[in-house]
């Protein structure tokens, strides 16, 4: 009996192994074929740069790259996926409420048929290898029966850096081990430098793409209190709740705005790219913002170089525990793609196990879990700051918020941080943030 | 009958292409900001809330306040500063055309150009002016504080569009017969007399039509403003164009920014007609 079971068992495994090969994918099945991608000039697109000619030789796909600077992209990629035909097969996607919008406006392709379809994705292509809540940030409407929409290809969570010289010469090498000694240290090191050192940069340009970074200092001062989804902090179990007043998130807009006062006198004019460039030039204490800065600030020729530490967002007592927001960019493949089936051969090469940790290397953050333990990867990047980013990872949750319209919610959170910072006191200044969420929900 | 329409009908392409590419779009324009369109697939009638909704917002009144300040301070200061570079170097006889062009030379920049480049020159971290400064112990703050922003933006149009103020009024000023100049020289009347009473008011219409021509210019200010400070610090130099800009496209509210786009051109239309009967009134 028991040899007739292993003989039955052993047929159907050499009669169906052949058959696993018949249906399996075929990489060079769309051989010819071309594919136009929509990029912003992103280390990702360097490193998607490095293995494209790989790419190229494994599928005879050929693509086209379409780059653009990050300040034109977004506007340009709402063009190109509300176009009537075409422009782009691929999409570099924010996965936040950019995303949920052009979902909502039915502008994007849902993925899952593709990531199940054993012809169309290769047997080793793990997506659970991407932490869930990553994920989850463009998986759509939300809840049982959503569908993928982007896939992450770097994450950024929001930490400190510091500039090791400054520390050691107006701090006495004192890391600040909580939020308040953090704000009194930026101030020691603007007072004792009479100002020519920056004792903080922080995005302080009013506008609503610093919306993650603020969620990121907010969520430390939210602790582990629960984030409820699609609302994320900002809204009391419904969008009629608006709850900007919440004491904790009151004392994170204002912990924002203390580092603010303990930067240059022309902070409201520094985004991400001025904040940062006063920190690689060694010009400033302290910055927090998006870990993804680490390998800029490590790369050759860089005045920081080796003289940046990481560290995560201090905590709120000694001793306690520290809490961040992510954000994270993705790859989508447009709704009026000409060659969708290439794209996402495309998709799926470019974010496997195999050619992440080359591309992550470029960025320093790489959403594969995997792909942190990849020598490929976790070696080129400064110890410490891998350390930092996987510290963050523990407790980091999405800062996303999938509203329609959130762009202009997350401007008047930014508006509360620049009234604390003018003079406005914080409880003042969000009830007003309270009053004006009611008033974009009534239009 | 038909001798009098052969004309409409030579005439009648021109109608139909300016019709297409001017009054379609115009129209268009005028119809979404009746509706809620936010690009997509949502696309409701709301009849006039769009226009109520913004005529009650305190920020678009912020916006609308910046737009005519801009405009009325770069105007005055180019117009002013033209026609008397002008005057200047209409009377010189040696060296007026090397000075003529490179007074040209910011003209022919382009407004982002303009920009950045003043961004990175004014630049407090590594520009050369706030560096040279604090050499001879100023400190500065172009584009970084709410209380300059706004005049560093129009000392730079100024510095960018003087030159168009001054290259038609010299035209105007060299196309002046010169016998009553000569009869007044003879009268004894000084050069300020002619200046005053002879070469202004016959050059009086080309004055108004440059006054037309950068109040429009300067009330529809976009690429300066968006690449040097993107209407910051705060709200200290957000200009309806750019607020246009990042309602359409920030907000993706397209009607709302059709219909600030709407009651702006309605502005700059009273304003041009405003200009005309001036100008008829004064001849």
């Amino acid at each position: 009996m028991n040899k007739l079971i292993s003989l039955i068992i052993s047929s159907l495994f050499v009669v169906t192994l052949p058959m696993a090969n018949l249906f399996a994918m075929d990489w060079k099945k769309h051989s010819g074929e071309e594919i136009t991608i929509l990029m912003s000039e992103h280390p990702v697109l360097d490193g998607i740069r490095e293995v494209l000619p790989a790419f190229e030789k494994d599928t005879g796909i050929k693509v086209n790259i379409n780059a653009l600077a990050e300040d034109v992209y977004f506007d340009r990629m709402e063009v190109a996926l509300r176009s009537n035909k075409g422009l782009a097969d691929v999409y570099f996607c924010p996965m936040d409420s950019t995303a949920f919008n052009q979902y909502l406006a039915g502008l994007i392709e849902p993925l899952d048929g593709y990531i199940n379809d054993s012809n169309k994705t290769a047997s080793d292509y793990d997506v659970k290898d991407f932490p869930d809540g990553f994920l989850q940030s463009a998986r759509f409407p939300g809840g049982p029966g959503s569908n993928q929409y982007c896939l992450p290809v770097s994450f950024e969570s929001y930490v400190l850096f510091y500039n090791k010289d400054h520390v050691n010469k107006y701090l006495g090498g004192k890391v600040p081990q909580t939020m308040d000694e953090l704000i009194a240290a930026a101030n020691t090191v603007k007072e004792a430098s009479g100002g020519d050192v920056m004792g903080a940069v922080i995005r302080g340009k009013r506008t609503d793409t610093a919306i993650d970074t603020i969620t990121g200092v907010v969520m430390n001062s939210w602790g582990d209190s629960s984030v409820d989804y699609p609302q994320n902090i900002w809204f009391d179990g419904g969008w009629d709740n608006p709850q900007i007043d919440n004491p904790a998130i009151i004392r994170g807009l204002s912990q924002y705005a203390a580092l603010m006062s303990a930067g240059p006198e022309d902070i409201q004019a520094y985004d991400w790219n001025e904040a940062g460039t006063a920190m690689q030039q060694n010009l400033a204490a302290f910055f927090l913002d998006a870990s993804l800065f680490g390998p800029w600030f490590e790369s050759d020729g860089s005045p920081s170089q080796g003289n940046i530490g990481y560290t995560v967002i201090p905590p709120q007592s000694a001793g306690g525990q520290s809490y961040t927001a992510h954000w994270q960019w993705g790859i989508g493949m447009p709704a009026n793609a000409a060659n969708k089936d290439a794209a996402w051969y495309f998709m799926q090469y470019i974010t496997n196990k195999q050619n992440e940790p080359i591309i992550g290397a470029k960025h320093g953050g790489a959403a594969r879990m995997s792909t942190w333990d990849n020598p490929v990867y976790a070696d080129t990047l400064n110890p410490e700051y891998v350390s930092a980013t996987l510290e963050s990872m523990k407790t980091t949750r999405s800062s996303v918020v999938m509203k329609e319209g959130w762009a202009k919610y997350a401007l008047e959170i930014d508006d509360v941080i620049q009234r604390i910072y003018e003079g406005t006191s914080p409880e003042e200044s969000a009830e007003i943030a309270n009053k004006q969420f009611l008033k974009f929900n009534a239009q | 009958m038909f001798k009098n329409s052969t004309g409409y009908y030579f005439i009648l392409p021109s109608v139909i292409i300016l019709g297409f590419t001017s009054v379609y779009p115009a129209l268009y324009s005028f119809i979404l900001s009746f509706y809620n369109w936010n690009w997509g697939t949502q696309q409701d009638f709301v009849g006039l809330s769009n226009y109520f909704f913004l005529l009650g917002d305190k920020e678009f009144w912020i916006v609308i306040k910046n737009t005519f300040f801009f405009a009325l301070c770069a105007c005055s200061i180019e117009v002013t500063l033209g026609i008397l570079i002008a005057i200047y170097i209409d009377r010189i006889k040696v060296g007026a055309g090397i000075i003529r062009s490179l007074l040209l030379i910011p003209l022919m920049i382009s407004g982002i150009v303009v920009s950045l480049m003043s961004k990175m020159m004014l630049n407090k971290l590594f520009g050369v002016i706030p560096y040279l400064m604090k050499q001879i112990g100023f400190s500065s703050n172009f584009y970084g504080t709410k209380d300059t922003a706004m005049w560093t933006l129009i000392g730079v149009d100024t510095w960018w569009q003087t030159a168009f103020v001054f290259i038609i009024i010299l035209a105007g000023l060299q196309s002046i017969p010169k016998e009553p100049i000569e009869a007044a020289r003879i009268d004894g009347v000084s050069e300020w007399g002619i200046i005053k009473h002879i070469r202004l008011p016959m050059i009086r219409s080309l004055i108004f039509l440059v006054i037309i021509f950068r109040s429009i210019d300067t009330l529809k200010i976009f690429d300066l403003v968006w690449g040097a400070t993107g209407g910051g610090p705060g709200l200290s130099t957000e200009v309806v164009q750019t607020f246009a800009y990042r309602t359409a496209y920030g907000f993706l509210q397209m009607s709302k920014a059709m219909t600030i786009i709407v009651i702006f051109s309605v502005v700059v239309g009273i304003l041009t007609v405003f200009y005309n009967r001036m100008d008829r009134k004064l001849r």
